[in-house]
């Protein structure tokens, strides 16, 4: 580790510990816990909804719902990215369609899901391999706007056809892209299943903040909404940690 | 008998048509087997269109273009393209792996594949670069790559469009050194594009000057008989680039001043 990176990370340490200095006093002074309850406390409430499994049972059923979802998703969306990156006539046929559903939030299909697959897993499944999708479907096909002339020009020359320039060339340079869109769409994903767990769900972080306004009790909604974070920032480190692995010859940028 | 030739050929992009502004109009160019041909010209005259009909990424409009007796088809591996800067290197391959590219599609085996191309980058100096990515490399061992890349399909015909372009000017002296040693003995038939007169003299047995475009064709062609390695500094050189120059230079004022008016 150079002196740099030492440096900004102290620089980040510092930044972090203040923030939660002020938000403990303020806590502890200015508000009553069951406005803004302090970092302490909320502490405590994870701890002991931690032992007794509750946060557990919540934290593994929204991470299952993401992972199903994520996985789905990205399957999907960077087949058919691939697909209409790679034929045209196809892309050009499908692209109304995906640019009218591109603006429906997936929120929106809540209710609807809720009608054809109920409250069980599948919704939840579903809205979030929508959310997927079309991230990983419109950067791949960004990925794909790359004109790659010499590229491919270089493929040709050297004895490729179209198949293998494909499978050699068009997907190999189209690779950093699909990741990035996977790492948006894992983003976008956690909203939706904050609000899908909100609203029809018996278990989950969503459903955990929700159902602690309910009850009143502010110190268990906040262990639910910094569950989240928690979850967000795991999923995204455990992502860039795989795909760094897996993706070495690509150059991509995180 | 000429391995290539360029008979009456007319390039345009866009629909023919009164407003169609011709690239190349009735250009001919006979290349001689063994022969390394440098077509020297302005900037945007159309000589990287001419190295494009050959290679075969795009078709005359008009005229014959042969080699071989046959006419020119789709690009491939009898013809190899030397590109104009590194975009055409694959950045997720390391130096190996983009020499070995052609051969990989030729379906020859992994083993033979690697002793060739391990042969070939120690020829252009990259012996112990192999295992590196183009990305960690600098702009003049990027280029020798491409040379490995295209001298390992053993082809008839290299067609190198500028390929020292983008490099220093001690790099690039260098390197044409180098090519000039990898080409001579090789048979192979070289058509080279550039705006240098220098480069052109040092590697060319014939150099062809086109005129400003549009509607661009050769406007004169010199012979050069002096023996290799030449020498920059000799008389013989300095004669053969104020010839040349003569020529070239009246094109290029009527690119600079058509540019002015503009």
């Amino acid at each position: 580790m150079n002196a740099a990176v030492r440096q900004s990370l102290l620089r980040s340490a510092l930044a972090v510990i203040g923030f939660l200095a002020i938000w403990e006093v303020a806590g502890r002074t200015v508000f009553i816990p069951a406005v803004l309850p302090a970092p302490s406390v909320i502490l405590g409430e994870a701890w002991s909804r931690a032992a007794s499994g509750l946060l557990g049972v919540d934290v593994a059923m929204s991470a299952s719902r993401i992972i199903v979802g994520f996985l789905a998703g990205s399957l999907l969306g960077a087949g058919l990215g691939l697909l209409f990156g790679a034929v045209e006539p196809v892309r050009r046929a499908f692209e109304p369609i995906v640019q009218f559903f591109r603006f429906i939030p997936p929120i929106a299909w809540l209710t609807p899901v809720l009608i054809w697959f109920g409250i069980g897993e599948m919704g939840k499944w579903v809205l979030i391999t929508y959310t997927t999708t079309f991230m990983v479907l419109l950067n791949t096909l960004a990925g794909f706007a790359e004109p790659q002339r010499d590229r491919m020009r270089a493929a040709r020359v050297f004895g490729a056809g179209p198949w293998r320039a494909f499978w050699h060339v068009r997907l190999p340079a189209t690779v950093p892209w699909i990741l990035a869109g996977m790492r948006i769409g894992m983003g976008n994903s956690f909203q939706t299943l904050i609000v899908a767990e909100m609203l029809a769900s018996n278990e989950g972080l969503g459903h955990l903040i929700l159902n602690s306004r309910i009850q009143l009790s502010t110190e268990r909604m906040f262990v639910g909404i910094l569950g989240i974070a928690v979850l967000g920032i795991a999923a995204d480190l455990g992502f860039r940690a795989l795909t760094r692995r897996l993706f070495s010859r690509h150059r991509l940028g995180w | 008998m000429s391995l290539i030739r360029f008979a009456g050929v007319d390039f345009h992009y866009g629909p023919a048509g009164p407003s169609a502004s011709a690239i190349l109009k009735g250009f001919d160019l006979e290349i001689a087997r063994g022969e390394f041909y440098v077509l020297l010209g302005p900037s945007g005259c159309g000589k990287t269109t001419a190295l494009n009909l050959l290679a075969g990424f795009e078709r005359p409009n008009a005229g014959t273009l042969i080699m071989d007796g046959r006419p020119i088809g789709a690009p491939g591996m009898d013809r190899v393209v030397i590109f104009q800067g590194d975009d055409s290197l694959y950045p997720w391959l390391t130096a190996q792996e983009n020499v070995e590219f052609p051969l990989r599609m030729t379906g020859i085996s992994a083993g033979e594949r690697r002793r060739r191309a391990k042969l070939w980058l120690s020829r252009v100096g990259l012996a112990n670069h192999g295992q590196k990515f183009p990305h960690q490399l600098s702009g003049g061992m990027k280029q020798r790559i491409q040379i490995a890349r295209a001298l390992v399909c053993d082809a008839p015909v290299l067609l190198m469009d500028e390929p020292f372009g983008a490099l220093d000017a001690q790099t690039r002296t260098i390197l044409q050194d180098e090519l000039v040693a990898i080409c001579s003995g090789s048979g192979a038939t070289v058509l080279f594009i550039t705006h240098d007169i220098a480069e052109a003299i040092i590697l060319a047995d014939r150099i062809g000057v086109m005129r400003a475009g549009p509607g661009s064709a050769i406007k004169d062609e010199f012979a050069l008989d002096l023996p290799r390695p030449r020498n920059r500094g000799s008389v013989e050189f300095a004669a053969a680039y104020d010839r040349i120059q003569r020529v070239l230079g009246e094109e290029v004022r009527k690119v600079v001043s058509r540019e002015a008016a503009a």
